[in-house]
């Protein structure tokens, strides 16, 4: 494709404007988070000034900041966010363990048998998520009320499920099936049952499918927001909604946001990254001769 | 499997699922049954009225405010959204690979971080955004705080969230074209722009379809994005039918009204996503 030089100047500013554009948000954050009090509600905004880490002393709950916590209706603030943190954690752990351990074997169900009813429970799962989530979420709450599950990590664990479930199962299924029909071929003529096959071909050879399914569904569980809004309370609450914590009643307390929301993107970050070293094509070349 | 032989084996591997299944599939059966009621908060009793609800919404001026908002919400980022990540994917096509690696930040983040950097941006009295409008001779603007604007500068946030979920999907549907058509074309003397309408827009159609179905229904069910900047204010100028749901049940407690809301949109949503389905899997079959 031969382009003219005009042209290709035109292309890279506007690339250029529009990254700029999706980055500068997270910079201004940034730049938010590291800034005093004074300077954060400063107008015109500083682009230079004396940055501190206070914030995120304060966000982490090392230091106690006099200015932040006065004026919020005699009530200092108690820094919940490393509580919150260590909910999403639990949260997310067990959301992945309990959608795997299901998913696993209706994805390999799916992908290798056939059976009557087997497109329509598929698509019923896949059909979850074109549903509002609170035609679900609010009738769960007043369930949740009469079993006693609300503001429990087991009630919220198994309302994830709703999220991560359909995906789990869609995305191994895809994964096992891209397994090459000779090698399954080839265990059953050597005489493995199911289960053998199952444990010692398809989840090793789809281990880089497990990967992304477990990247995927942290990420989808650490982001949810409806779910704990409603069915979650004090003390199981997660990262997303501790972060509506710092809109307090008479004041934003925006440069301890700001804090919070670049601590709370890292386990994203981190693991985006992790998925990019790990997913490394070809797991399964040479084992079938073409 | 060889064996024509019914087995229960699948089932059994599929009972774990299908019982979360069940689990979920049954709040929504409550919901449902919740919508033909009166039922009230701290009033235990709930009695059967019929579709009374669905009646009483009808007719009522709120419901087709919301549903006007809805509409107005789902449009606005449709409108947008879909071009601007078609042309962005074009560029990025062939372009060097750096530009790639911050366009999924925004999809990674939660979306209430998104909101919120995006409230800290637009404050109206010492916001940036404002600022940098200033040097364009632009005056400030009030952005979520005044009824006029709120709606669009939340479409803005949705903007910058989405659009490079457009991109990435049709970006890696561009990429999948069979250069040989392509090439073609161009010594059969066509131009660019025929070659992207002729060969390109055809081919990545299953892809846009799927980005439409995926962006239209979001939309429609955006909640954390409106909650966590107006809470469907000023007014009720950001009220669309999901955050009127939960406003009727959360803030007013009426939980057969805020049901009845949120049942008519399942069922807009059901229509909309089974129809763009069935032409998905027309065009793909054809």
């Amino acid at each position: 494709m031969r382009e003219k030089p005009i042209q290709k100047t035109r292309r890279i500013i506007l690339l250029v404007l529009f990254t700029f554009f999706i980055f500068f948000p997270f910079y201004w954050t940034f730049l938010m988070s590291i800034k005093n009090p004074i300077d954060v509600t400063n107008y015109p905004p500083k682009f230079i000034f004396q940055p501190t880490v206070d914030n995120y002393l304060w966000t982490l709950g090392l230091v106690k900041q006099q200015e932040v916590t006065a004026g919020i209706r005699g009530q200092p603030l108690p820094p919940e966010f490393v509580r919150a943190f260590v909910n999403s954690l639990m949260i997310c752990g067990g959301t992945i363990a309990v959608s795997l351990s299901a998913g696993v074997f209706a994805a390999y169900a799916l992908s290798r048998f056939t059976f009557p009813g087997k497109e329509n429970i598929a698509f019923t799962f896949l059909s979850f998520r074109f549903a509002p989530p609170l035609v679900i979420i609010i009738p769960l709450y007043f369930v949740y009320q009469r079993l006693k599950l609300y503001d429990t990590f087991a009630g919220l664990i198994l309302g994830y499920q709703l999220i991560t479930l359909p995906l789990t199962i869609w995305l191994l299924r895809i994964a096992f099936e891209e397994i090459p029909k000779e090698i399954d071929e080839a265990a059953t003529i050597d005489g493995c049952a199911w289960w053998q096959k199952f444990l010692r071909i398809d989840l090793p050879l789809s281990r880089s499918g497990l990967v992304s399914v477990i990247v995927l569904s942290f990420i989808f569980s650490w982001n949810e927001f409806t779910f704990p809004l409603i069915v979650g309370g004090r003390i199981t609450k997660p990262v997303p909604i501790s972060m509506l914590d710092f809109v307090t009643y008479s004041q934003v307390l925006w440069g301890p946001m700001a804090a919070a929301i670049l601590l709370g993107i890292i386990p994203n970050v981190l693991s985006v990254t992790f998925i990019l070293r790990f997913l490394v094509k070809g797991l399964t070349f040479g084992a079938v001769k073409e | 499997m060889s064996k024509k032989k019914f087995s229960i084996l699948p089932y059994l591997l599929c009972l774990p699922a299908i019982l979360i299944l069940i689990y979920i599939l049954y709040p929504f059966g409550v919901g449902l049954w919740y919508s033909l009621t009166d039922y009230v908060f701290y009033i235990p009793q709930k009695n059967f009225i019929g579709f009374s609800n669905y009646l009483k919404n009808f007719l009522s001026i709120d419901f087709w405010i919301s549903l006007k908002i809805t509409l107005g919400y789902v449009i606005g980022v449709l409108c947008v959204e879909i071009p601007l990540g078609i042309g962005i994917a074009l560029l990025l096509d062939r372009s060097h690979q750096v530009f790639r690696y911050f366009l999924p930040l925004p999809l990674m983040i939660p979306l209430v971080t998104s909101a919120l950097m995006w409230k800290l941006m637009m404050n109206p009295d010492s916001g940036v955004l404002n600022y940098l409008l200033s040097f364009l001779g632009i005056k400030p603007i009030g952005w979520l705080a005044i009824p006029n604007t709120a709606l669009y500068a939340i479409i803005f946030i949705d903007i910058w969230t989405f659009t490079p979920f457009v991109a990435l999907i049709v970006l890696a549907s561009i990429q999948n074209i069979p250069k040989d058509q392509t090439e073609a074309a161009r010594i059969d003397g066509a131009n660019d722009w025929q070659v992207f309408y002729k060969i390109s827009i055809p081919f990545i159609l299953p892809a846009l379809l799927i980005v439409f179905l995926f962006r239209a229904i979001d939309s429609f069910n955006q909640f954390t994005l409106i909650y966590a900047t107006t809470q469907g204010g000023p007014g009720n100028a950001t009220m669309t039918l999901h955050v009127r749901g939960w406003y009727d049940v959360i803030v007013a407690s009426k939980i057969g009204m805020g049901m009845t809301n949120l049942i008519i949109l399942w069922v807009i949503c059901y229509i909309l996503s089974t129809y763009i389905l069935k032409l998905w899997s027309k065009r793909l079959s054809r």
